[in-house]
């Protein structure tokens, strides 16, 4: 064999055995410090928790918008004889939640499932959804390895390398041991400021992004899966800041979805009380600790009302 | 394709085993042309008729001028050639700028422009592959380099993979010989260049794009940032944007060393430079040179009398704005380094040139990275005013700065060991880690890079600034 060759075959087996010990030990630490993170607070720790441990009678699914909205604390309250977690999770999208309802069903049946939807949750996806908060557990989940293999066919190559695995979550485990106790967020996973803001009102034309076939044949598979399982689901838009003129392709589909599936669908997300409320507002698409509480209450009026006409 | 893409991951390895295993040029040249033709029509199949297209121009422009002795047809040879091959680079990224500035100018003396905007695509890399052209038309019209008649080593010159995307430009006077001739299999060009990709990946993922997020997430919403936000994202972004187009840089060049072309750098530690005129000689070199070249020298450079030299610095640096962009923040920002090279050659007639050392080097060094830090503010904003309202809130609005603690500290680290890098490379050089020649040395950082890659850079297969262009 050539000099030259022989070089730098060597070299490259010699960068590859480094690579995969380095990798190896990466693996092997982040694996277990995943599972001593606490159950709130920072991101990783909090879908660790949601997709691992969870076991309350009520949870509430969605994105930062759950999160900030549905004050858990005074669910529990309101409802003495019931446990409630918030398992919404920053920056989560529709195949995110997906996957929580999945591995939830898989370990247990809650009673209730809340599920926070956003106007445009169905529609397209401008730029794909990041899901790198599922992969450290896709080697140990096998509905998780299914799922991202179907959604990302690219990933079961990727994902050989440990550091691949937590490249989304690996700086987040690292920094979640470094979060005191006393810096964890929230109660029952929820979490909202108790700051508002003088944030201009809008109106804001919703435009009709067009449905995401993928979406909803995933979507209409969970519905399927709950109401065997004989939780009761409840679909929620929660408030809006501002005001939006027109219907969403989301919206529309879930109205027509609760006429002809029975699905339980409550929209506010145009409740008067909440568009342009000073008081209300954190940012413009989150409400503060005191709009989260009204919303609560409301909800559970909304929800108590239903069951009475159920009844 | 995307450098930082999975697919690259994958084509690059095999088109250079193949390259390898193919033993004379007379198969290579072929397979690598159509290895660039298919790594450009990966993005938009149709546009790499374009590109044959200013090939073909600039190749049978080269064919006429050898052809022709008399000056003066010459002369209409290589501007009819220019112009054919800035034509689709004029249409494609200036049409629209050009259009809304004369609509914007008339409607103020209240006259009608009637032409309508139109939704144009911008083809990747034709600024570079345009210039790569003309570049080597206005050299074969000087009579510094023979005229190439192999339309398919030419073709080659022009869309070599690794540079055709956002360069670094191409001189014919190098990459052509080296594509004729043989290249042997050597393992520094192979281990040399696979570093090369690894630390431009590096300085890409872990630096510009993980500060990136915390500078879009200001610079995308400047009314509800204060200053010191602003003041904050807006050094990210001198860094980022070293981080990310110096990171592809490398990433093109370590690509061909691997084929075994050495191509000459693109970067040497702008940031470390003592003065404006220093900072353009480390700075995307590749373009400076061009310009240096091609529109500098052909208005006459410094042999002109001393006011029409301070003017033709204006020229260029505003020429050089535009090219970057269509758009007015971008000649802002050319203006901007047009008047620094400007008041600097005055300081520099009015009190000479000094050898600056210890504390005082360290002043000149931040004071330019300072200036140049403000320029970039025209280079990332949107428009015109945003760009003003990011610098009067730097100066007015002051209170506690956004956090992103993601952003902040993997991005510091990545900044810190950039850095440690450069400095070394800069005023240590006897210091070397990655480059050592302790084997185990190199490997175990080479492999360290690469896990910290995986483990902490943004791994979206986002763009690359300079792609734009």
């Amino acid at each position: 064999m050539n000099k030259e060759l022989k070089k730098i075959l060597l070299a490259i087996a010699a960068l590859i055995f480094c690579v995969l010990v380095m990798d190896f030990t990466v693996g092997r630490v982040l694996d277990s410090l995943l599972k001593t993170l606490p159950s709130e607070g920072e991101r990783v720790a909090k879908s660790n928790y949601v997709l691992t441990k969870v076991n309350t009678d009520i949870v509430i699914i969605g994105s930062s918008r759950a999160v900030c909205h549905y004050d858990s604390r005074l669910m529990q309250e309101l409802l003495p004889d019931k446990t409630v977690f918030n398992c919404g999770v920053d920056g989560s999208l529709f195949f995110f939640q997906i996957a929580v309802i999945n591995c939830i069903l898989d370990r247990y049946t809650p009673e209730v499932i809340i599920w926070d939807l956003q106007m445009d949750e169905l529609a397209e996806n401008e730029v794909p959804e990041n899901l790198g908060l599922l992969y450290p557990y896709y080697w140990s989940n096998p509905h998780i390895k299914k799922y991202l293999d179907e959604l990302e066919p690219e990933l079961r190559y990727k994902i050989w390398l440990n550091s691949y695995r937590f490249n989304a979550t690996g700086s987040r485990i690292l920094r979640s041991l470094r979060l005191p106790e006393s810096n964890q967020l929230g109660f029952g996973g929820h979490e909202s400021s108790d700051a508002s803001r003088n944030i201009e009102q809008q109106i804001v034309r919703i435009s009709k992004r067009p449905i995401d076939e993928g979406k909803v044949s995933l979507f209409k598979q969970i519905i399927k899966r709950i109401q065997k399982t004989g939780s009761r689901l409840i679909l929620v838009h929660s408030p809006y800041y501002f005001k939006y003129i027109g219907t969403s392709t989301t919206t529309e589909y879930l109205d027509s979805l609760s006429e002809v599936n029975s699905v339980e669908f409550i929209n506010d997300s145009q409740l008067s009380d909440f568009i342009g409320n000073k008081e209300y507002v954190y940012d413009p698409v989150h409400f503060n600790s005191k709009g989260a509480k009204a919303f609560t209450e409301l909800l559970l009026q909304q929800i108590n009302q239903s069951v009475d006409e159920g009844e | 394709m995307l450098f930082n893409s999975f697919h690259y991951l994958l084509f690059f390895p095999i088109v250079c085993f193949i390259y390898w295993v193919l033993k004379k040029n007379s198969l290579r040249n072929p397979f690598l042309l159509f290895a660039s033709y298919f790594f450009y029509m990966n993005w938009k199949p149709l546009f790499a008729l374009l590109l044959l297209a200013v090939t073909t121009v600039a190749f049978i422009t080269g064919l006429l001028l050898e052809k022709k002795q008399a000056e003066r047809s010459r002369k209409w040879i290589l501007a009819i050639g220019l112009i054919l091959c800035f034509s689709s680079l004029v249409f494609f990224k200036y049409y629209n700028f050009l259009n809304d500035s004369i609509f914007n100018l008339l409607a103020v003396v209240g006259l009608r422009w009637p032409l309508p905007s139109l939704d144009l695509l911008l083809p990747i890399g034709i600024s570079f592959y345009t210039f790569q052209a003309t570049g080597y038309c206005i050299d074969v019209y000087r009579r510094n380099v023979p005229t190439e008649r192999n339309p398919l080593t030419f073709a080659l010159f022009v869309a070599f993979f690794p540079v055709i995307l956002a360069g670094p430009i191409q001189r014919s006077k190098n990459l052509i010989p080296q594509l004729k001739a043989e290249h042997q299999l050597l393992s520094n060009d192979i281990i040399g260049g696979g570093k090369m990709m690894i630390w431009g990946f590096f300085m890409k993922l872990c630096v510009a794009d993980r500060l990136g997020t915390y500078v879009d997430s200001v610079f995308n919403n400047l009314p509800m940032h204060n200053g010191v936000s602003i003041a904050i994202a807006s050094v990210f972004y001198t860094i980022q944007i070293y981080g990310d187009f110096a990171g592809y840089s490398l990433v093109a060049l370590g690509s061909a060393k691997a084929l075994g072309f050495n191509l000459p750098e693109n970067f040497r530690r702008p940031y470390f430079s003592t003065s404006f005129k220093e900072f353009w000689k480390r700075w995307h070199i590749a373009l400076s040179s061009w310009f240096g070249d091609y529109l500098y020298i052909s208005l006459g450079g410094n042999r002109v009398k001393y006011g029409r030299y301070l003017l033709n610095l204006m020229i260029v640096f505003l020429v050089s704005g535009l090219w970057h962009g269509a758009a007015w923040t971008f000649v802002l920002w050319g203006g901007l380094h047009g008047i620094y090279q400007v008041v600097e050659a005055l300081f520099k007639k009015r009190f000479g040139t000094r050898e600056y050392k210890g504390i005082c080097k360290v002043i000149k060094i931040l004071f330019v990275f300072l200036m140049v830090n403000f320029a970039w503010i025209f280079f990332r904003a949107s428009s015109i005013e945003s760009a003003f309202l990011a610098i009067s809130k730097m100066f007015t609005e002051f209170g506690t700065p956004f956090i992103s603690p993601m952003a902040m500290l993997f991005g510091a680290v990545s900044t810190a060991i950039l850095f440690a890098k450069d400095y070394a490379d800069e005023f240590l050089p006897k210091l070397k880690v990655l480059n050592s020649q302790n084997m185990i040395v190199s490997i175990v950082t080479t492999a360290f890079l690469i896990v910290f890659i995986f483990l902490f850079g943004v791994l979206d297969s986002s763009q690359f600034i300079y792609f734009q262009f």
